[in-house]
């Protein structure tokens, strides 16, 4: 990025020698609108390369055969992911617990008020969770559920936002969501045990579906409990690879 | 020496009057005496006036003042109680004076000059009244109090003690040395409470009973046979060797108060006055290195009513922008109606919070503490403070009473066990499912076909504590999975018969 930001500002010094095509043809009159059109050009290139700010690495999913196929051997950090199926809420503690596991502060999971049993902390510990690292807030609305999830993305002060919207977002909520785990540099996971999606397109980095498999039992070894992964889609990722797997989780 | 003026209450009581509204069925005609223990025997410390009436002394056994008085009131002996009780008083006298002192362990010294003429009255003057109102005071309060007012603190201290009167008003221009002649030498010990018994011994065995005897004596041949302390003792209560006293800082409370000539309603003007009243806060906490857990802003209208917007913070803050972005979001809220005419922000819940808290330097933890601090807050405040939480362990076996709620901050909390396979989701009640045969159980209204993956475990209630919920009796856990690999976590009464079986949790 730098090296297209040198090359540009070198150009609008020399006097208008570069030119650009939307601007029309001829030589700049006018150093301060060179300037401008040279800034406005530098937004355009960075744009494209732009990656969100992320304040951690990528979140490892912690199954070799899954980060080696994301883009960033993870989930980005600075976006939203959803996380849907009848197993989302056991993929999610899974990912949480290897959230924990890699970062010092303590993630947030936002859950309704009206949601009596909504976590058990001894089930999380299961999971190797460490339920003392998860603040837990509870929203009495809707509304106030996605300022909490915003608000808790934005802060910055959370390692993993995990949320439960009830039905699918709206473009302008999905977007804020979107925009303010960029701006906290926060990895939010919206978690729906329902199948449909959550976040409007295009403003989730990705989506998975995590549906439950039969454990597999053998007469000697310990059960096996099984996890049926489907990565429906994911920003940066176009090819061919393998996006199902079947994984033994805890 | 001229113009000053102190007054010395004495609360010859002060153990047992502080402790006898307390002690409540007691009545005040029983004598009471405060006990401390030593090994195995008992003594008697603090009496009151009647026990001292019944001829009970201060280090008595209890059993033998028991013997001589059985009705004795037994209170227990606690000096820092006392202390403390001590200090309050202090600050309660701030009515009469700025400049109040605590005196011995149990007395308290006022600075009155210039103070007594707010209490003049037609028929007496201000001393008079402010000694009356103070001794009435302070047996509203439940303590028997002396008073003396003198123009040094030393004869104050002596004449409230053993002036033999309960009331001692020296004029300013009485002659010091004619008033204190009269007391006992023992007198001074109250003027210097560094002075020894042995000192008083020697001063009665050469026939020097009473100050006056003293006064005659030149000083040098008096230090010199008794020592400096008794020569500085009535040096100082004769006024010829200044005593100050140390009076306490008076704390007000933490209140910042905004007049405005005109009634205010507009929005910017509202955050400029509270950005005003937060900056005057927060300067005064910052000061003393404290901090405050809870801030009641009330905004008084023109036309008398009045609103309160309260916050709370996670750990004591004095950051007026931190705790400005907490008001924010309750400002929409404001109706200013006619216009709000004055306001007051107060800080409840005043904490000291050192430096390094606000500088929120995260080295320890690894992650930045102030920004989860204002994070907490904002959320705990737009939520409610008990939505946001963590889950703590609590040592109990059985499922539904594992855990608890507690704050997020201080972010510290016993280890939990990581054994056994528990659900994600616990039911609040147990769910009923009907047992279909051949492994197949009814669940929300569906056949379904479990295969056991884990079980039976045995949970049995807690003998020693009756509980509705677990009336049932012990319980057989079995970890399941229907064809598809849901989980489930059910689990059947081990001594009922027949067998019912219940749905507790979901993977």
């Amino acid at each position: 990025m730098s090296v297209y930001r040198a090359e540009i500002f070198e150009t609008a010094r020399n006097g208008g020698a570069w030119r650009e095509g939307t601007e029309g043809d001829g030589v700049w009159a006018d150093a301060g609108l060179r300037l401008a059109t040279a800034r406005r050009h530098v937004d355009r290139i960075e744009r494209q390369f732009r990656r969100a700010p992320s304040k951690g690495s990528a979140l490892r999913t912690g199954f070799a055969a899954v980060d080696a196929v994301l883009p960033d051997g993870g989930l980005t950090c600075g976006a939203i992911h959803e996380s849907l199926g009848l197993a989302a809420r056991r993929f999610a503690v899974h990912l949480l617990a290897r959230r924990l596991e890699n970062a010092a502060a303590p993630a947030l999971w936002a859950v309704p008020v009206a949601a009596g049993h909504a976590l058990y902390g001894p089930g999380l510990a299961g999971y190797g969770v460490d339920p003392s690292r998860l603040v837990i807030a509870r929203y009495r609305s809707a509304v106030e559920g996605l300022w909490l999830i915003e608000e808790a993305l934005k802060s910055g002060a959370f390692s993993l936002v995990l949320g439960e919207p009830e039905g699918a977002l709206g473009t302008t909520a999905a977007r804020r969501l979107s925009l303010a785990a960029e701006a906290g540099g926060t990895c939010g996971l919206l978690v729906s045990e329902g199948g449909a999606a959550i976040s409007a397109p295009g403003t989730s980095a990705s989506r998975w579906r995590a549906e439950p498999a039969p454990a597999a039992i053998s007469e000697t070894g310990p059960v096996r409990r099984r996890l049926s992964l489907v990565l429906e889609r994911c920003r940066g990722l176009t090819g061919e690879e393998t996006r199902r797997w079947l994984l033994d989780t805890v | 020496m001229s113009g000053r003026r102190y007054l010395c209450l004495w609360l010859p009581f002060l153990p047992t009057d502080r402790l006898r509204p307390a002690a409540g069925e007691a009545p005040l005609s029983v004598p009471g005496a405060t006990v401390q223990r030593v090994g195995n025997s008992a003594f008697l410390v603090a009496l009151d006036r009647m026990a001292r009436q019944r001829g009970l002394r201060s280090g008595m056994t209890l059993a033998s003042a028991q013997a001589v008085c059985p009705d004795l009131t037994v209170l227990p002996h606690d000096p820092d109680g006392d202390r403390a009780r001590l200090y309050e008083l202090a600050l309660w006298c701030d009515r009469f004076t700025p400049l109040v002192a605590v005196d011995g362990v149990d007395g308290l010294m006022l600075d009155t000059a210039g103070c007594d003429p707010l209490f003049e009255t037609d028929t007496d003057s201000g001393e008079a009244v402010l000694i009356r109102q103070a001794r009435e005071g302070l047996a509203a309060l439940g303590f028997h109090a002396s008073a003396a007012l003198a123009s040094t603190s030393g004869a104050a201290a002596a004449l409230a003690r053993y002036g033999g009167r309960e009331e001692w008003h020296v004029a300013p221009d009485a002659k010091l040395s004619d008033v204190l002649s009269d007391l006992p030498v023992t007198a001074l010990s109250a003027v210097e409470p560094g002075l020894d018994e042995d000192v008083f011994d020697g001063l009665v065995r050469v026939g020097l009973r009473r100050i006056g005897d003293l006064i005659g004596v030149p000083r040098a041949a008096l230090a010199a046979r008794f020592g400096l302390a008794l020569a500085s003792a009535l040096d100082k209560a004769l006024g010829q060797a200044p005593r100050p006293i140390a009076p306490r800082p008076i704390r007000p409370p933490y209140r910042v108060r905004l007049r405005f000539p005109d009634p205010i309603g507009d929005t910017p003007d509202i955050e400029a006055a509270l950005r005003r009243l937060l900056d005057r806060l927060c300067r005064r906490l910052g000061d003393e290195g404290r901090g405050c857990r809870r801030l009641d802003w009330t905004l008084y209208r023109a036309d008398r009513t009045e609103q309160s917007l309260t916050i709370g913070t996670a750990r004591p803050a004095r950051d007026p922008n931190r705790l400005f972005r907490l008001f924010a979001e309750k400002l929409k809220t404001v109706e200013p109606g006619y216009g709000v005419d004055s306001m007051l922000l107060a800080a409840t819940g005043v904490e000291a919070c050192t430096a390094t808290q606000e500088d929120g330097i995260g080295a320890v933890t690894g992650y930045d503490r102030t920004a989860l601090e204002t994070a907490i807050d904002r959320l705990g405040n737009r939520l409610g403070a008990d939505n946001v939480f963590r889950l703590a362990p609590v040592d109990s076996h059985l499922p539904d009473r594992a855990q608890t709620r507690t704050a997020v901050l201080p972010d510290k909390s016993a280890p939990w066990s990581k054994s056994g396979d528990r659900p994600l989701r616990l039911l609040n009640a147990p769910y009923p499912i009907e047992d279909l045969g051949g492994h197949s159980f009814r669940i929300f209204g569906r056949r379904t076909a479990l295969r056991l993956l884990r079980g039976p475990e045995r949970i049995a209630p807690e003998w020693w504590r009756k509980d509705a919920f677990w009336a049932g009796g012990a319980r057989d856990y079995y970890d399941v999975e229907d064809e598809t690999g849901r989980r489930f976590w059910i689990y059947s009464e081990a001594g009922n018969r027949p067998v019912r079986w219940y749905l507790h949790g979901l993977f």
